[in-house]
């Protein structure tokens, strides 16, 4: 008796299990990777995502969510294992890396048609075809202390606009030290220093590779100005890593620093009695302000059985009104839709509004599949001048010569 | 008696855990490393011994054994003399022996990541040896010591002799303790001094467990990770760069496999070799001459 029931038992599971499958055949279900884990972030994202499956009855969600400190890993290991998720989220800087080597879906046809509404198509940009949507993005400006101004006596109304300004209230405010310092440069910490740099590098007119790709063009007289000057710079002030230089401006203890939006959050958040500003990065003399600009993308795998479904779910979350909300829940980063300017949150606020400007003339790290051999090298010779191993000159000079060593 | 097959199955959680997890790469990142790997396709072409060639010829990987190197013969003498000399101390009836026998070690309990930011404070331009060098009139590094060049690894090197002494000075003592009473029995009799003692009772007693820390440190220490990755990242200007730091860098943020293989498998080879120099040196598997 009992195995009769046992098996009857196993008998209803299996048909449950059968019939709930059965139910949702009909039903496409869309693996989406995304990192907005916080907790402020999150909830906007599934109530997105909640009125898209309201909007299309017949397409499901399915959400996983990664780190920043392993994301990268999983998604190369799930690549790798061929368990791929249909849509997912990548930094500017990892995109090429799967665009060329042909395991997302070519949307040039999709994204032609929305191309002119939208920011940022260079990294997802690869031989001239699009591989991904721009949807978040964030860029780095110039932080600085109005307290520390004023104490040297600087009007902290008037923030640099020009080098020449900078390293001069860089160097005053360093007369303060060991109490405070002016610049805060970044150590030799992979990936970063290259953000510090670039952004004087690039205003200055200089170019890291030819159009072709082909050659690079580190070494042009505008390059080296800029490494010179931000040699300069690094002198009037102290070197630290990122975290430590964010906490020294925190505290009150770094006149200029160039950092992105986490330290607008963290500092809107937590410390609404510092008085600091933000501003665009100074310009040189003959030249324009610019900075780093990175973003996230959504791009499709190769693997998806429903692309149609995941370009238009894709497309639902870089639409302009989704787009904002989930930016205001984070804070500080910019939709990638044009025109986000307008909207009263960033209007409102005049430190958002700086961002908004400075991602006009900001620049994304080129879009090659060799950029990690690349950056690496660019820092080896911000790194050798500033620690006086080698002149502007001579360390650019054979970083054009490794690169195009790397090119090849 | 229990049976064979018995004895398989309870065996059988850890064989497989051993296999899949340890054993499996272990074996496949050697194949790896004779291979250029495209982790996105994973595809692995045979390339046969070029990643080791171009191992020979990279700069990085000659700075990061040279450092390597460094830190490993920098640190050892000092963490194990230092470890014996505080378990000879601890040994003695001295009051609050237990506070002194937990104080030193621990730092071993604690975490490294721990250890290092905590250190990364007191290193800092404003820190703590900042000041004290100041106190003592002594010129400290301008940028800080973990900025500099000069002194960055050494200052990861001291920190490393402090946080690994409190492991080794537990070994010592369990091996002095072991050491029979009635020996320093007998030398007292015959009017040894504290001296001889130590070095015709003591030390041949402490022989097997020389070579085991030695043995163990000098591995620990090749495969230094952590620290760097905490405090320097490498650099300034590679000074900190070491092998399993570099494996990391080629590994997971370029994710060249099998190129991060073959100088993780060299690495490997360089802790073998050492190791059975080590052996060898010491006289493994002889007892202790009476």
């Amino acid at each position: 008796m009992k195995k009769i029931t046992l098996i009857c038992l196993i008998f209803c599971s299996l048909l449950l299990i059968f019939s709930c499958s059965q139910q949702k055949k009909n039903e496409v279900v869309l693996d989406f990777w995304q990192f907005w884990t916080d907790p402020q972030v999150k909830p906007t994202l599934l109530e997105i995502i909640g009125d898209f499956e309201k909007e299309n009855p017949g397409i499901k969600i399915k959400l996983t969510d990664l780190t920043w400190s392993e994301g990268h890993d999983k998604i190369i290991v799930a690549f790798a294992s061929g368990t791929t998720p249909d849509v997912l989220e990548l930094g500017s800087d990892w995109v090429p890396e799967f665009s060329s080597q042909d395991v997302i879906l070519d949307v040039t046809l999709e994204a032609g048609k929305i191309q002119n509404d939208f920011l940022m198509w260079e990294p997802a940009t690869y031989q001239s075809k699009i591989y991904g949507f721009p949807w978040v993005l964030d860029t780095r400006v110039l932080f600085y202390n109005k307290d520390l101004m004023r104490k040297v006596g600087l009007d902290p109304e008037t923030p640099p606009a020009a080098w020449d300004q900078l390293l001069n209230d860089c160097r005053k405010v360093n007369q303060l030290k060991p109490e405070a310092y002016g610049f805060g440069a970044n150590s030799a910490e992979r990936h970063r220093l290259y953000k510090k740099f670039l952004p004087f590098f690039w205003g200055n007119g200089g170019n890291i590779l030819s159009d072709d790709q082909k050659t690079s063009e580190i070494n042009s007289s505008a390059g080296k100005e800029a490494l010179e000057f931000y040699k300069k710079l690094t002198e009037q002030g102290t070197i630290d890593n990122q975290r430590m230089l964010d906490e020294g401006f925190k505290q009150g203890k770094i006149g200029f620093l160039i950092s992105g939006g986490w330290l607008l959050n963290d500092i809107q958040k937590n410390l609404p009695n510092l008085s600091f500003g933000v501003c665009l990065i100074p310009k040189p003399e003959k030249g324009n302000s610019s900075s780093f600009a990175g973003g996230e993308f959504l791009v499709i795998s190769n693997k998806c059985k429903n692309p149609e479904a995941a370009l238009k779910f894709v497309q639902y979350l870089i639409r302009k009104d989704n787009s904002l909300k989930l930016c205001k829940s984070i804070g500080s980063a910019i939709p990638s839709a044009k025109g986000s300017e307008l909207d009263p949150y960033y209007q409102n606020n005049k430190n958002l509004l700086v961002f908004q400007e400075q991602l006009k003339y900001a620049q994304t790290s080129p879009a090659t599949p060799k950029w990690v051999y690349i950056e690496e090298i660019i820092e080896k010779a911000v790194e050798q001048v500033m620690y006086d191993k080698k002149t502007p000159s001579q360390a650019l000079d054979e970083a054009k010569m490794e690169i195009e060593k790397i090119l090849r | 008696m229990p049976k064979p097959k018995t004895t398989l199955i309870f065996l059988l959680p850890w064989i497989i855990i051993l296999l899949l997890f340890w054993l499996f790469p272990l074996v496949y990142s050697f194949f790896l490393s004779f291979t250029r790997y495209s982790v996105l396709t994973a595809k692995a072409d045979w390339i046969g011994l070029a990643n080791y060639f171009r191992l020979l010829q990279d700069p990085d990987f000659w700075t990061a054994l040279k450092n390597t190197s460094f830190f490993v013969l920098g640190t050892i003498p000092f963490t194990t003399i230092l470890a014996l000399v505080l378990a000879i101390l601890v040994n003695q009836k001295i009051p609050l022996r237990g506070f002194f026998r937990a104080g030193y070690f621990i730092p071993s309990i604690t975490s490294l990541v721990v250890i290092a930011l905590i250190f990364t404070h007191l290193y800092a331009r404003e820190g703590y040896f900042n000041f004290l060098f100041q106190l003592l009139k002594l010129s400290a590094p301008e940028k800080g010591f973990l900025f500099s060049e000069k002194t960055a690894l050494l200052s990861i090197m001291l920190m490393d002799v402090w946080v690994s002494i409190g492991y080794y000075m537990l070994l010592f003592l369990a091996a002095l303790q072991a050491v029979p009473l009635e020996l320093y029995e007998i030398s007292d009799t015959f009017g040894a001094n504290f001296w001889q003692k130590f070095r015709f009772v003591t030390l041949p007693h402490l022989k097997p467990m020389f070579l085991f820390v030695i043995l163990i440190n000098t591995i620990k220490s090749f495969q230094i990770f952590i620290e760097v990755f905490v405090m320097t990242k490498g650099g300034p200007l590679n000074s900190t760069l070491t092998m399993v730091y570099l494996v990391y860098e080629q590994g997971l943020h370029k994710f060249d496999f099998g190129y991060a293989s073959a100088i993780a498998y060299c690495l490997f080879f360089i802790i073998m070799i050492f190791s059975l120099v080590q052996m060898k040196a010491f006289g493994l598997g002889k007892g202790i001459e009476d």
